[in-house]
């Protein structure tokens, strides 16, 4: 399991939720891209893709071949 | 305007109508084989002014007639110039005549391929004048049973401003395709029949759903509550469409492969390859669909999901293009119960498809009691 909750110091590093709109902005907070390496793991056949802070895409690929779902998650703190 | 009628407006009519037709089905009747004898039947068989919607106007040749417009038969005639095409009505749009059945069906049995060509026309759906059925009109359902009956590689083409209830034309059949063209407009006659021939590979995707005939029996025309059980549109319908929004096939088989390619606090890209695995150049069109999957409860409907991008993209036979996608977290949003945008923490899927899945409704368990408070 690796924990990449980052939430205090994000929240406060960028002051994103003291700027934003309680109701119509996003709670995403991460700034900066992932380096590579950290971007997937492979788990009982699910691509797991997460990115600093907030927010993580769990990726299906080819599971259905019309289709491609990614999973973002919003304002709550990661573990994978 | 210093122009009318230009070559440039024409082409620009045909490119349009290449990428609106729809392939709803095609089990082994497309393309139709160079040099065949094709029978175009039904009641736009040889329709012009019936090609157009009431949008567009009226007369559209500078004789004050639509004699410049060429019809599906003429329109097969030329994509199929060593071939030989006949055609017969059988039926009207609507109406209860039988006169014409007998002479299309010796037609059909004389030919190799059969185009049947259905649909209606602004005596049935125009401004001020809602269909109270959204089954074929008068006899063609019947007439298409019998047409089909023949047993010959058969496209059905629709030609109408709605969907069509066809229902009755749905079950399993060998060599049967089925075409929307909606009002194909100038030329949409000669993308027509380029496309049928298989000299052009640029289909589009339902703008609609195609509901099945007794969802008229289900939804009040006047309720305008989109969520209201039947549920209206792709975004709420609760039952199995004909199609669903979104859908459309193609001459062409595409492999595809997406990945997220950047993250950053306000938007999420992605990266698709796409490869095209036949003979057959081809465009795809891909699309970017949100879905609130897990936000806790709210006050308000979720609609299944919305779509928020789309891409076409032409890719060459036997070639990968890349197609990039990048997705605002602002796209998704919902709309809470006092119509304003809203970003709910929690799960949200982004769905990248190309719109084959016949029935692509997303999973998942929606509850609403009341607002979940943000922060």
């Amino acid at each position: 399991m690796a924990i990449l909750g980052l939430k205090g110091k994000a929240m406060q590093g960028q002051g994103v939720k003291g700027n934003v709109s309680e109701r119509d902005q996003p709670l995403v907070t991460c700034a900066a891209p992932v380096p590579k390496a950290f971007l997937t793991q492979h788990r009982n056949g699910i691509q797991v893709v997460a990115w600093d802070g907030l927010a993580q895409t769990l990726s299906h690929p080819f599971a259905k071949a019309d289709e491609q779902k990614f999973l973002i998650r919003i304002g709550e703190e990661i573990v994978i | 305007m210093n122009e009318l009628n230009h070559s440039r407006h024409q082409q620009i009519s045909y490119e349009a109508a290449l990428q609106s037709f729809v392939l709803l089905r095609n089990d082994g009747a497309l393309p139709i084989e160079a040099g065949a004898a094709i029978a175009v039947l039904g009641p736009h068989a040889m329709s012009r002014s019936g090609l157009f919607s009431d949008y567009a106007g009226k007369s559209h040749c500078f004789d004050g007639s639509d004699a410049c417009v060429p019809s599906i038969a003429e329109g097969l005639a030329m994509a199929n110039p060593q071939g030989r095409v006949s055609s017969s009505m059988g039926v009207e749009i609507n109406s209860s005549k039988t006169e014409g059945i007998a002479a299309a069906l010796a037609a059909a049995r004389e030919a190799d391929a059969i185009v049947l060509a259905l649909g209606d026309d602004q005596s049935v759906e125009r401004e001020t004048r809602d269909r109270p059925d959204t089954a074929l009109p008068g006899l063609q359902t019947s007439f298409a049973k019998q047409v089909l009956a023949i047993g010959k590689p058969t496209v059905i083409v629709l030609v109408s401003g709605g969907p069509m209830a066809i229902d009755d034309l749905m079950g399993p059949r060998e060599h049967l395709a089925i075409v929307n063209a909606f009002f194909p407009s100038h030329k949409g006659a000669q993308a027509l029949g380029m496309t049928l021939m298989g000299r052009e590979n640029r289909w589009g995707k339902l703008p609609v759903t195609m509901y099945p005939h007794n969802y008229i029996s289900q939804q009040q025309m006047t309720n305008y509550d989109m969520s209201k059980a039947p549920g209206r549109s792709y975004k709420y319908y609760q039952g199995q469409p004909l199609f669903p929004f979104g859908y459309g096939l193609s001459l062409t088989t595409f492999d595809f492969h997406c990945q997220m390619t950047t993250s950053a606090s306000s938007f999420t890209s992605f990266s698709c390859q796409v490869r095209n695995t036949s003979s057959l150049d081809g465009e795809e069109v891909f699309q970017v669909y949100h879905s609130a999957i897990n936000i806790g409860e709210v006050d308000h409907p979720v609609p299944k999901r919305s779509l928020r991008d789309f891409q076409r993209i032409a890719v060459p036979k036997s070639s990968t293009r890349s197609l990039p996608f990048e997705v605002p977290h602002s796209s998704l949003q919902l709309i809470n119960k006092d119509g304003k945008a809203t970003l709910y923490p929690g799960e949200h899927a982004i769905i990248i498809s190309r719109g084959h899945a016949p029935w692509h409704g997303y999973s998942r368990t929606q509850r609403q009691s009341h607002a979940r408070p943000r922060g």
